[in-house]
Order: structure tokens, then C-alpha cells, then sequence
């Protein structure tokens, strides 16, 4: 038994970003799940989005905690229009997990309260169309979820995105740009949103997930080479970190999981902090907002097909310069279902009817 | 050509904003700690811009490269397949750039492996001083562990020293290691 462990352990290299959201990276390896299926895998923390796109698209890391639309947009723009450079995923690590936060100051200028947010957003759009200078938001990346969510809320509020700047800025330099009045409202996954609660620089303005009820988020984005060569490893690390994101939808396991992720070769934060962020995005008991961050259930992990097309469909309308035809064919390589499928069976999982994502996809 | 340098580390920028100014070339470099990326990128117009890898304001970067009229694009979107071996290596150094479309790929290179070099140079500083200064902690620590086994075990100096390293070569493990079992035991 163990001379047959030790001759199919598979060394597998991946990337993260230290958020929240990497959360079933950090459980797999420490709860032993990516042991489990002898699977030996070497962390890469890197500081930005664009730091792993470089790495994953020279195969210097297999795999990585990836924004869902950076797989899209790797399919549309390969470097070099090689196909090995781009990457593909078939599984997703959970639905929502941000927040749009708003400034304080701004908040006092709206006069806004604990009222409801299609009020606070009718007088959002009404300060914007009467105020001298534009508005400025905060988004982590130009392809991420973060950035379409704010492209919903203001189409939700009737504001036209000529109307409002919108800047790229480390969710490390949120909240200080939002206390230095760089940003008056900013789009970002925790723990940053409850820092800013926390350090009173603004206050939460709405959850992704009442713009879209169960909107995709990050995904286990893989260099399409080692997918293609390493099926066997491929599959071994998405069903450790299925199993990892059953574990975490376990509200007592909550504690643990925070001080796994403080520790400095992660997080390197306070574990109060992300009990606090998880409280507020994982087991909230809010009436208004129950659907926050999902890890497993309704099929959380599924690399849903209609996902894949209304990144690609958004992306194309706010990228005008996108020289795009986004074929059927690029997008189900890019979200490849059949080894979702094929892990689901071998877990004796439940496999979902992959045109039937939960919840209704919004349209702009 | 308009070169704009973002590097957290102020030691690396400088020479590097010298060579580079040596070559013939305008270069600016980001204060630290000013987040004023776009309005640089508006006024300055870079055709090429070096960045340390780890920056936080990478993806400021990318957004810079989607929407200015000047397009300055991640360099692993340049590369032929030849010069892989560059971008793996200034990757590999903590190096990345974004250069504007029609640049010749020879003058990329020559600024490429200029910056590499200077990051790679940094690192190689940075690995001496890390040694000067664990060297030092090492002698610190056999000193004390010497003078704790002179107390107690009764010996000179000179046995103190043979009788820990003996420890270490038997162990195989550095002489610092056994000095601080030392002092852990006696200390």
C-alpha cells in the first residue's frame, strides 16, 4: 500500500493570492485532503493577479486560485496564440464573497442609513448626476467579478459607467485609499470589506450576492498543458479541494480554518479579522442577505457552461477594443465540465445538469 | 525611449535608473508609497515600464494596458517562443515590464536583461548581507554556548570548541545548531 502511494505521489506547483476566498487551498493542505490522494503540493503566494497569469501561462506553477473571467480572457488573448499558455478550469471554489463598500464621507454626503439599498441607489444615481466630479471605484482587476458587479449595480441604479471612474487598485491599498479619499466606493473580496468597517473608513453598501444571487467568483484556474498531460494529477487536486470545500461549509470548522490562514506562510493577519470576515460572508444570520459566500452547496464547485458565456458575453461589451469572436468551442475548453463530471463520479457525488445553474443570471 | 521604473525597493531602482539613463534613455521612477499610477502613465507616456514582479500595483499595470491609448502590454504577451528563456528568467528575478506595441524585440531584450541583471545583482547583495549578518548570530550564539560548557563542564576554551564541534560533525548538523542545544540545556 505504501510502496504504491509513494510510486504515484504527484508533485503539483499552485499559485494563491492571499484572500479569503483561497480558503480551500489552505484546507486541503492542512487537513491533509491533498495527502490523501497523494498529491505533494508546493505553494506559491504571489502579490498580484497578474503575477500568477505570467507564472500559470509558462507553466512555472500547474495551478492556481484564479478570477473566473482571467480563464475567459486567456482563451480570447493567448500570449503568443499558443494554446498551451492558455488555461482551463473544471471547478469553481465557491459562489459570491464580495462586497461593494461605500466611504463614509460619501455616505454622509447620500445621507444614507440602515435603509434599503434601492433607495441608497436612487441617491447614489441622483449624486452623480448632479455632482461637478465623477465618482472614483475601486476594483482589483480589469477581468474579475468585481468589476462586473459594479457594472451591475450601476446599471441597477440607472448610472451610465461614463459617469463614474473606475480604477484598478490593490485590495491591500483599499481601505487606505479609501481613508485617503482615493476611491469613494470600492468592489472587493474580505477580509478587506470588514477592515474598512472595522477601521471606520466606510461602510458595506450591498453584498455581491444581491446583485446576483449566486455569481461565480474564483475558480481552479490550470495551465491547459498540464491538464492535457497530467489528467490523473489534475483530477487527484480537484477532488481534494471538493472535499476541502465540503469541509468549510461546516460552521464549526470555521475557527479552525481562520487560524490555519492567519499563520504567516499565509494570510500573515490577525485570525480575528477573518472570523469576523467569515461571520460577516460565510454563516451570516442576516435576513437580507442569507446567500453570501457558498463553498459546496447548490453545486458551488460546478464550472458552469452559462457562467463561462456571460463572463465572455460581459466582457466583450465593456471591452469594446476586444477582438473577440468567443466560439462555443473556446468557452467548453476553457470550462471543462467532463472532468468536473468525471471527479463528481468518482467521489459518488451527485452530478448536476450542467444547463441548469442555480438562481437567474442577471442581463444588463 | 520614456521608461517609467516601479520598484518598492529603492536600492534596486537607482542603479537601475542609472544604467538605463546610461543607455540614453528618459526614465522616471515611482515614489514609493504614491499610488498616482495612471496620472504617471497619462503625463510621462512610458513606452516601456519595469516593475518588480511582486508589486502590489501590477494590476493597476493591467489596467493601465487595457484602457490607455498607448497600449503598453505585459511582456509574456510579446514573446516568441525564443525568448521564453527571457521572460522565464526575468520572471524567475522578480522582473516584469510593459511595452508599448511596435517596439523592436532586440531593444526589449537589451532593457530586459539590463533590468535583470540589476535585480538579479540586488538579490545577490541582498543573499551576502543575509550571510554577513547570520554569521554573525552564529558567532554570537557558539561564543555564549562556549562559555556555558566552560562553566559547567570545567573546561578551557579550546575543549569547550573541539567538544561542540566533534557534536556537530558526529550529528552532522552545523556547529550553530549544537551551540544553541547548548544553551538551551544549560542556558
Amino acid at each position: 500500500m505504501f510502496n504504491t502511494l509513494l510510486a504515484t505521489k504527484t508533485n503539483v506547483k499552485i499559485g494563491y493570492v492571499p484572500l479569503l476566498d483561497c480558503a480551500p487551498l489552505i484546507v486541503a493542505q492542512e487537513a491533509g485532503f491533498f495527502a490523501e490522494q497523494g498529491v505533494n503540493v508546493q505553494f506559491s503566494r504571489e502579490n498580484n493577479w497578474a503575477s500568477i497569469r505570467d507564472k500559470l501561462s509558462l507553466g512555472m506553477i500547474d495551478a492556481a486560485h484564479l478570477l473566473a473571467p482571467m480563464v475567459i480572457a486567456s482563451q480570447i488573448k493567448q500570449p503568443n496564440n499558443d494554446p498551451n499558455k492558455a488555461f482551463t478550469t473544471s471547478l469553481a471554489l465557491g459562489y459570491n464573497g464580495n462586497a461593494i463598500t461605500i466611504s463614509n464621507s460619501l455616505a454622509k454626503q447620500l445621507d444614507l442609513g440602515e435603509q434599503d439599498l434601492p433607495k441608497a441607489l436612487s441617491g447614489l444615481a441622483e449624486f452623480c448626476s448632479q455632482s461637478q466630479r465623477k465618482i472614483v471605484i475601486g476594483t482589483v482587476h480589469p477581468h474579475s467579478m468585481h468589476t462586473y458587479l459594479i457594472h451591475l449595480l450601476l446599471h441597477k441604479a440607472g448610472i451610465h459607467p461614463d459617469a463614474v471612474e473606475i480604477k484598478v487598485l490593490p485590495p491591500v491599498r483599499m481601505v487606505d485609499a479609501m481613508k485617503q479619499q482615493d476611491v469613494d466606493m470600492f468592489c472587493v473580496g474580505e477580509p478587506w470589506n470588514t477592515a474598512a468597517q472595522l477601521e471606520r473608513a466606510g461602510k458595506i453598501l450591498c453584498y455581491g450576492s444581491e446583485l446576483w444571487e449566486f455569481s461565480p467568483e474564483k475558480v481552479l484556474g490550470v495551465n491547459a498543458k498540464f491538464a492535457k498531460d497530467k489528467p490523473e494529477s489534475h483530477r487527484k487536486i480537484v477532488k481534494a479541494l471538493i472535499k476541502a470545500c465540503q469541509w468549510l461549509e461546516e460552521p464549526d470548522h470555521m475557527a479552525q480554518a481562520a487560524l490555519w490562514m492567519a499563520t504567516e506562510n499565509y494570510l500573515n493577519c490577525s485570525s480575528d479579522l477573518l472570523i469576523q470576515a467569515m461571520i460577516n460572508q460565510w454563516h451570516s444570520q442576516s435576513r437580507r442577505h442569507l446567500k453570501r459566500k457558498i463553498f459546496f452547496s447548490h453545486h458551488a464547485t460546478a464550472p458552469w457552461p452559462a457562467h463561462a458565456q456571460w463572463i465572455a458575453e460581459t466582457m466583450r461589451t465593456l471591452n469594446s477594443s476586444m477582438s473577440s469572436e468567443t466560439e462555443n468551442p473556446l468557452l467548453s475548453q476553457a470550462y471543462d465540465w467532463q472532468t468536473y463530471a468525471k471527479v463528481l463520479e468518482e467521489l459518488e457525488l451527485e452530478i448536476p445538469e450542467p444547463s441548469r445553474p442555480p438562481g437567474d443570471i442577471p442581463v444588463f | 525611449m520614456n521608461i517609467l521604473i516601479i520598484d518598492q525597493v529603492a536600492k534596486r531602482a537607482e542603479p537601475l535608473e542609472q544604467a538605463l539613463r546610461d543607455l540614453g534613455h528618459e526614465v522616471l521612477v515611482r515614489p514609493p508609497g504614491k499610488y498616482a499610477i495612471y496620472k504617471m502613465v497619462e503625463s510621462f507616456q512610458p513606452d516601456v515600464v519595469i516593475v518588480d514582479a511582486d508589486s502590489p500595483d501590477r494590476d493597476t499595470l493591467e489596467d493601465v494596458s487595457m484602457t490607455s491609448d498607448r497600449l503598453p502590454r505585459p511582456i509574456i504577451f510579446f514573446a516568441n517562443d525564443e525568448d521564453d528563456d527571457v521572460i522565464r528568467q526575468s520572471i524567475q528575478a522578480g522582473v516584469s515590464a510593459y511595452i508599448v506595441d511596435g517596439l523592436q524585440p532586440s531593444r526589449v531584450k537589451t532593457l530586459l536583461n539590463v533590468a535583470i541583471s540589476r535585480f538579479e545583482e540586488h538579490q545577490r547583495l541582498k543573499g551576502e548581507l543575509k550571510k554577513t549578518r547570520d554569521e554573525l548570530a552564529d558567532r554570537k550564539i557558539i561564543d555564549k554556548a562556549k562559555g556555558l560548557l566552560m562553566k559547567h563542564k570545567q573546561c578551557d576554551e579550546d575543549a569547550a570548541f573541539s567538544a561542540m564541534r566533534k557534536m556537530a560533525m558526529n550529528k552532522n548538523v552545523r556547529l550553530s545548531e549544537i551551540a544553541q542545544d547548548v544553551i538551551d540545556l544549560f542556558g
